[in-house]
């Protein structure tokens, strides 16, 4: 660095920041050089006097509110009213779900004893309910979904053994159900049709599985087993609860 | 909470969050307009301007990145628009095709700009206000707004060399211009 250069360009050298190379290298030259270090103290001074001597301009709050009000409109114009999304959205989804716990039934699984069927019915509208709830209200009311699903699997009667091969099917068949709820949920998104995605897409996840896990009453082989139930019933809802959850992320819905 | 997780909360469609940003960002909008063309409605309106671009530019913000220099960049482009039309320039004049426009103007806007006296504050905007455009933008976003080269880079649309060299260019023309005041800070 030579003396013409930093004094020529004194004032972008203070500008830099004090771990800069350019300005270190200023700097330790200027050590040994008074006219170098004038012109550096020159350009310091020139930084702390723009800092200091140009106050923001007030800015008239009319001016700020006149904007904020235009786009506040548009913003309103852009997003259903919550009775539309209560009617529209969740409707849909409850049919959707719904939907899901009868078209196995429909399918010929077999019904099992009739007390079976009466928990399972329970436990469907129970997931119904849950998952419009976790959907309008988001939030920590996601966490209803897995704890229903954790009462339904504390039901089961005994101990036993826990088998992959007995397991994987009934976690496959939650996420299967689980899937018709959440491309609705989706399209609904999509379509600004639901309050607030990020939750009631994790929720239609986890809602369409905990149906599955209401249609596992009937038909699951394993039933009786604590471990089995824990394991791939109600791991099957905190799973397609958390793919709802990371899928929905990586989505991106207009406004 | 951040300028950018408020931003991310508005693109969501909270209003809240909105209004807050408003309210952060709208005084350093204006702030930016108003050195660029000291007048006052002149800077509400194109602050109006910016902030509805960015209203329907909301769904483009990268949350990874840091909001000013986005919304910045658009607010560089309104005063480009602006200037344009006030200059009658042709409309695809850039960035760069300013600063190579204003490049010839030489020390001659500083010196008849510099006021015979007054506050320090009316000197120093003064000494901005005699800055060719594309310099003072700079010195606006680097000094007032504390980006760096880079980021007003990538707000301008131009590189990080041509940035750091206009803002020297602009620091010495300060330093020049406001050499008097200057030595009675040193004094001081």
């Amino acid at each position: 660095v030579t003396c013409a250069e930093i004094q020529a360009q004194a004032a972008g050298l203070a500008s830099l920041p004090p771990t800069d190379a350019a300005r270190i290298a200023a700097r330790a030259h200027a050590s040994s050089c008074a006219a170098c270090t004038a012109a550096l103290a020159e350009g310091e001074t020139l930084m702390r006097v723009l800092d200091e001597a140009l106050p923001l301009e007030s800015l008239q709050p009319e001016a700020l509110q006149r904007t904020a009000q235009e786009i506040l409109s548009e913003l309103d114009r852009g997003r259903p009213a919550r009775t539309r999304v209560g009617a529209g959205g969740l409707g849909a989804i409850a049919l959707a779900l719904s939907a899901s716990w009868l078209l196995p039934l429909a399918a010929g699984h077999k019904l099992g004893a009739g007390a079976g069927v009466w928990m399972s019915a329970a436990l469907a509208a129970l997931a119904a309910a849950t998952t419009a709830a976790s959907i309008a209200l988001g939030g920590l009311a996601l966490a209803a979904i897995p704890l229903l699903s954790l009462v339904a699997s504390a039901l089961g009667s005994t101990g036993g053994p826990v088998r992959l091969a007995a397991g994987l099917p009934c976690l496959l068949f939650e996420l299967g159900l689980a899937f018709p709820a959440f491309a609705v949920a989706t399209v609904l998104a999509f379509k600004r049709l639901m309050p607030e995605p990020r939750s009631a897409l994790p929720a239609a996840a986890g809602g369409g599985a905990l149906i599955g896990q209401a249609v596992l009453h009937l038909n699951c082989h394993a039933l009786p087993s604590h471990g089995h139930l824990f394991i791939f019933h109600t791991g099957g809802v905190l799973l397609a609860l958390a793919l709802g959850a990371v899928i929905c992320r990586s989505l991106r819905f207009g406004r | 909470m951040t300028e950018e997780t408020l931003m991310a909360a508005y693109c969501e469609g909270d209003r809240k969050a909105f209004e807050q940003l408003l309210g952060l960002l709208g005084p350093r909008l204006h702030g930016f307009f108003m050195r660029s063309f000291n007048n006052c409605s002149m800077a509400d309106d194109l602050m109006q301007t910016t902030l509805l671009k960015v209203h329907r530019a909301r769904s483009e913000y990268r949350r990874d990145l840091p909001l000013r220099p986005w919304i910045f960049g658009i607010a560089a482009r309104v005063r480009l628009d602006e200037y344009r039309r006030q200059r009658k320039l042709a409309e695809d004049l850039d960035e760069e095709a300013l600063a190579r426009a204003e490049e010839g103007g030489g020390d001659a806007e500083v010196a008849s700009a510099r006021p015979e006296a007054g506050e320090r504050a009316a000197q120093v905007r003064a000494a901005i206000a005699a800055l060719p455009e594309s310099q003072r933008v700079i010195v606006h976003l680097h000094r007032f707004e504390g980006m760096t080269f880079v980021e007003i880079a990538r707000a301008l649309e131009t590189s990080e060399g041509a940035v750091k060299q206009r803002a020297f260019r602009a620091y010495e023309r300060l330093r020049r211009a406001l050499k008097p005041l200057l030595q009675r800070e040193e004094t001081r």
